[in-house]
């Protein structure tokens, strides 16, 4: 019998031989992990182009000067880099990490020099430029954001980066590989991974269940949601702890113990891996993983499997080896849902999200619930003005904003209201929900707070299909 | 996130060891030090110390940790600039101290750091186990607001010193090489003298003042009756023809209130707002003076000597908390106008009052000279009093040009508000009389300097006595002061009912007009700013109160085009902010006025305001916000017409001399107007009205017309 968690000890017996962890990791992510060095860096390149906000520049400069070529990453609206406490550079969201270790060896200057006077360095602000420092020995993390976005969210999404290295490594083997060598590159052990450092920075600027600390589950009907927590709960093999159905990154159901509920922040984690590449599309995976705020100091195993498109399957077991019988189950439960139509209707809803259009609120433009007892969320998809790409983008922003203003942890609101010359928004925190909503810019505040009241009993209506209320424990 | 983010912040809050068992409870932010300095004063290793133009420390500093602190600042600065170029460093936070930069011309740096607020608590752990828990008050500290200390302390050591650059390098047509020994010893100097007083008067706790004196740096405008108006307008250009055109500028305050009166057109704003404070700093430490006098002649009689020295010492202390009405920057600081009072006399020559009868016409009789020839009361070690006459000249950098002026015209920033490179502005150097009529009000007159005229002028005992005495005799002075007296308090009379629970502010970016309503015990707001930019009663501005206010003022500002934010906090008071782009916001009424209230007795005023008061008003003012964008276009023929129009108010000439030069297009024309509302039950509809209901009353409050 395998131990429930590999505990402290297990571990110290094993990770002498780092590099095998390393191999091993780069196994259990195929097809990305060996890729060539070439590839990788060719990847990463055509990441970056596609964001519009530098292309033009970078073309342009490309024309005045051949040599200069590999400056123009820094114009990007959003950087985060993460250096050992040495000054190493182990991952940059732009740029080359090779190319960087001058800028690295500046920022652990700098963080040393106030370590030095025994004090902590935070954040410095500069015209729109806002640097934020988050120091985690052995690992320093730093966000160079002009986005707007406050130091407290750019400091969150910090800790997101540090939680996913923890999730490959482990607290526990982090601590250790830089006790035994200051100096360690990390880069060998990460091995592949970076991809999911880079597709959760860009989830941070299109996915608010960061911000909000709280799950978006898919709008379904009550049934078809229970009818899926009941073949999840029947047959559960051992060794299981969490298993759950995922369509596009909403939460379709969650089985869980009952004296475990899962954070939010280790569900976003596990939610951006399953987003964040295409590896768990093609095959079955298995793969060990730390959730980090169940425990960062030890291994679970996840199974991963895309039943269909859009859709997986993910369950966590605290055994290492129930790959075979979680697989067997995975296709009972696979036949189980499409003989009673699950698969179709969550297929369905998925490809339907709901807009504002169906609530039926006149005025409304949008708006996101977060209903704080559940640690759940609900918004609707982008319609009207906001199809449009640079609105959605300002309204993403102005979101941030609002959340912000109303969460200062020492200037805490209770409303906000907020008229530019493109829309209304209102942000209203009561004991038991968080509304943020938004009104066309010639809205009277009478039939704003009408409008509001009227969303409200709209989403107590619909309660049922918009949260998981209850979802299946054993 | 918000759960593990609280945790980080009682994570990095230390645990003390317990060694020095430090003290329960809360202490203030402090300075812990101060420099300017210029790294292209010390390029090489040998000589980076000559970067340092000047530094002050709460404590003996060795001079290679302030190489350290400055090498770091640059470092900082350095840093930043590899990913934003245009911006530099404005402040860093750290877990216990904020760092704050400004850099006010081209290589030039001030640079401040102050350590943060501290809170000592006993808490208990999850073992019931007491601990301390040290939290520093990171989020106590306003950037902008000390941004804005920084802003203001250069605005003043500009007007009295001029820029940095011109003292180190004056005409030099070069300024790659470096400056002579002697001319940046000479800067050091000025530095030295203006920031040792002034950087250290801070109370980084007592945010109301940082607020409204520094992040609303304005001038509050005591509006008074057209006809008024063209009187001193008349007086003034008077003034400039009977001497010779030597009175370049002249410019009125209302000294108990500290509202502008009056300023000459050609005067540039933003000079006035520097001025305001320097002359309210004089007017000031001349009342401080009387004090003393009046003090050292009770004590002297009647007490040793011995006692006399401490006596000194003594009234320094009872002057922190005398009640003084006083300019922004030397109200807050009080430990130093002792100094002040030796050092100016040592300084300036005196010249003994002779019982010669002629002396008597030189001693102005309906008020006195606080600079130019001063005269003051002394009294001798026996009690005896006796008149002291010395010259105190002040000598002022304006950015307004003087008519004498004949050079061909170098290039001019008529929108210097707005302007953001102030490195081509040209400073035309001013010598500054002040004179304080016997009602409290203040006139300043700016004589160009370079000019000989008014050199010679300045140093003739007589000049002064015939100013004063061709004011007097022959402008009628004295009527016109008594019209803009009892104008001045009709206003302050003219008042309207926001309920006790409301208060509010009023900042124009481009005219840097200002205004705070405020609640009096009967609970009408009376419409008045105090010197010190302090509110007095009615509800209290809590240092929270403040910084949300200065959250809105920060949300205007990051998020483009907005224009109107409320707020409601867990403690349930209001804040309301609301902006207005570029719109003239008195435009109808002020028409409607010129035509129906011509020569109106000042009587009259009171009436006018009661029919204001009702709520038609209110809502004509909303429409007239609201409907903004489409006046714009209309805007432009009022400003034709009001250009023909001859009989103009106060506010009308304000805009012609000034507005619309000063007005632009441009997206940092606007209004702001805020309103604070402490009652439990307040709804959101309800803190519109008032708002509105505000606005309305401001805008009467403005136009006594």
């Amino acid at each position: 019998m395998e131990p429930v968690l590999i505990k402290k000890q297990d571990i110290e017996q094993d990770s002498d031989k780092t590099d095998e962890i390393a191999s091993s990791c780069d196994s259990s992510y195929s097809s990305n992990s060996t890729m060539s060095e070439l590839v990788k860096s060719h990847n990463k390149l055509r990441r970056q182009g596609s964001r519009s906000s530098v292309l033009a520049n970078a073309i342009q400069q490309r024309r005045q000067s051949k040599q200069d070529h590999g400056s123009t990453w820094i114009q990007h609206k959003k950087h985060f880099f993460i250096l050992s406490s040495a000054g190493k550079p182990i991952w940059t969201r732009y740029g080359d990490e090779s190319r960087i270790s001058s800028l690295m060896g500046v920022i652990q200057a700098i963080i040393s020099f106030f370590q030095d006077g025994d004090d902590t360095i935070k954040s410095i602000h500069a015209g729109n430029h806002t640097f934020v420092f988050l120091l985690k020995d052995p690992l320093y993390f730093v966000a160079v954001s002009r986005t707007g976005e406050s130091d407290g969210q750019l400091r969150d999404q910090l800790l997101y980066l540090h939680n996913q290295i923890l999730s490959v490594l482990t607290s526990v083997q982090l601590t250790r590989i830089f006790e035994q060598r200051v100096n360690f590159d990390l880069r060998r052990l990460l091995g592949g991974t970076e991809v999911f450092l880079d597709s959760l920075a860009t989830l941070f600027n299109n996915d608010h269940s960061f911000m909000l600390s709280a799950l978006q589950c898919l709008r379904l009907s009550r049934s078809i949601r229970d009818q899926a927590g009941a073949i999840l709960s029947d047959g559960r093999v051992k060794d299981l702890l969490y298993a759950m159905v995922v369509a596009k990154g909403r939460l379709v159901t969650l089985l869980r113990p009952r004296k475990h509920s899962l954070h939010p922040s280790d569900l976003h984690l596990l939610f951006n891996m399953l987003t964040g590449s295409t590896t768990f599309h093609t095959a079955e995976s298995w793969t060990p993983l730390c959730l980090p705020k169940f425990n960062s100091q030890g291994f679970l195993h996840a199974y991963i499997c895309y039943i269909e498109r859009d859709i997986s399957i993910v369950m966590i077991s605290t055994s290492k080896d129930s790959f075979f019988e979680l697989s067997e189950w995975k296709t009972t439960m696979v036949e189980a849902m499409k003989k009673k139509n699950v698969l179709e209707n969550v297929l369905k809803a998925s490809d339907e999200l709901y807009t504002t259009e169906d609530v039926g609120v006149p005025a409304l433009l949008h708006f996101m619930y977060k209903a704080k007892s559940h640690v759940q969320f609900t918004s609707p998809a982008f319609s009207g003005p906001y199809e449009n790409d640079s609105d959605r983008k300002r309204l993403y922003r102005l979101y941030q904003h609002v959340y912000d203003r109303m969460h200062a942890r020492t200037r805490v609101l209770k409303l906000y209201y907020h008229h530019s010359e493109h829309e209304i928004m209102l942000g209203w925190i009561t004991s038991s929900f968080e509304l943020y909503v938004v009104f066309g810019p010639a809205t009277p505040k009478a039939v704003l707070i009408a409008s509001s009241n009227q969303l409200l009993r709209w989403i107590k209506k619909n309660e049922d299909s918009l949260f998981i209320l209850n979802s299946p424990v054993f | 996130m918000t759960t593990q983010s609280l945790h980080e912040e009682s994570q990095s809050a230390n645990k003390d060891d317990g060694l020095h068992a430090p003290m329960l409870g809360k202490t203030s932010p402090m300075l812990s030090y101060f420099c300017v300095y210029n790294p292209s004063l010390g390029p090489t290793e040998e000589n980076t110390k000559d970067q340092i133009l000047y530094y002050t420390a709460k404590r003996v500093v060795p001079a290679d940790v302030k190489m350290k602190q400055v090498g770091l600042a640059q470092a900082l600065v350095k840093f930043t600039s590899a990913f934003s170029p245009s911006k530099p460093t404005q402040n860093v936070h750290t877990q216990k101290n904020r760092m704050i930069f400004l850099q006010p011309e081209p290589g030039f740096w001030m640079y401040m750091c102050v350590e943060l607020g501290i809170l000592r608590r006993q808490i208990r752990d999850a073992k019931g186990k007491e601990k301390l828990v040290t939290e520093y008050l990171d989020t106590q500290l306003s950037d902008r607001a000390l941004e804005s200390v920084l802003k203001i302390g250069y605005e003043q050591f500009k007007l009295l010193h001029g820029t940095f650059s011109y003292i180190l390098y004056q005409d030099d047509e070069d300024i790659s090489g470096l400056p002579s020994r002697q001319r940046t010893r000479s800067l050091m100097h000025c530095i030295e003298e203006f920031f040792s007083e002034w950087i250290w008067k801070w109370d980084f706790d007592r945010l109301d003042t940082m607020v409204f004196s520094a992040v609303f740096n304005g001038v509050p405008v005591q509006p008074i009756l057209r006809t008024n108006y063209l009187k001193v307008h008349e007086l003034d250009r008077a003034l400039h023809e009977r001497f010779n055109q030597s009175i370049d500028h002249v410019l009125v305050f209302d000294s108990d209130e500290g509202g502008l009166l009056y300023r000459s057109p050609s005067l540039n704003i933003r000079d006035v707002c520097a001025l305001r404070k320097y002359v309210f700093k004089r007017i000031e430490k001349s009342i401080a003076r009387e004090k003393e006098i009046s003090g050292l002649k009770f004590f002297t009689k009647s007490i040793s000597q011995s006692h006399f020295l401490g006596f000194f010492t003594s009234s320094l202390s009872t002057k922190t908390t005398a009640p003084v009405t006083s300019a922004p920057v030397s109200a807050v600081g009080s430990q130093t106008s002792l100094p002040d009072l030796l050092d100016t006399a040592e300084a300036a020559p005196e010249i003994e009052a002779d019982a010669n009868p002629d002396t008597m016409d030189i001693n102005p009789k309906n008020g006195k000279y606080l600079t130019g020839l001063v005269q003051s009361t002394s009294v001798d070690m026996n009690g005896d009093e006796r008149t002291v006459t010395r010259i105190e000249m002040a000598q002022v950098y304006l950015s307004s040009r003087s008519a004498l002026d004949t050079s061909p015209d170098k290039p001019h920033n008529s929108t210097y508000g707005h302007s953001k490179d102030d490195e081509d502005e040209i400073l035309t150097e001013y010598y500054l009389v002040i004179y304080k009529h016997k009602a409290n009000i203040v006139w300043s007159f700016l004589l160009p300097s370079f000019s000989q005229e008014a050199e010679d002028l300045l140093a003739d005992q007589k000049f002064y006595s015939m100013l004063e005495k061709y004011m007097v005799e022959e402008q009628n002075l004295n009527g016109i002061t008594e019209a803009i007296v009892s104008n001045v308090r009709s206003a302050q009379e003219k008042s309207n009912s926001l309920g006790k629970h409301y208060k509010c502010f009023y900042y124009d970016n481009a005219t840097l007009n200002m205004k705070s309503t405020m609640v009096n015990q009967q609970g009408r707001i009376i419409s008045k700013y105090q010197n010190d930019g302090k509110f007095v009663g009615g509800i209290p501005m809590t240092n929270d109160m403040l910084l949300q206010l200065l959250d809105l003022k920060e949300d205007f500002e990051r998020l483009p085009r907005t224009t109107e934010i409320y707020t409601r906090s867990i403690a349930n008071y209001w804040i309301a902010g609301h902006r207005l782009y570029n719109t003239v916001l008195t435009r109808d009424r002020k028409n409607e006025d010129i035509k129906d209230t011509k020569d109106k007795p000042a009587n009259d005023t009171e009436t006018s305001t009661e029919e204001t008061d009702n709520v038609p008003k209110a809502s004509e003012t909303t429409s007239t916000s609201e409907a903004s964008d489409q006046e714009n276009s209309n805007d432009k023929k009022n400003g034709d017409n009001r250009g023909e129009d001859k009989g103009c108010s106060f506010e009308e000439h304000f805009s012609r001399s000034s507005i619309d030069s000063v007005r632009t297009k441009s997206i940092e024309d606007y209004t702001e107007i805020y309103l604070v509302a402490a009652k439990k039950d307040t709804s959101l509809a309800d803190v519109e009205e008032t708002l509105n209901r505000m606005t309305t009353s401001l805008v009467d409050a403005m136009h006594l017309e």
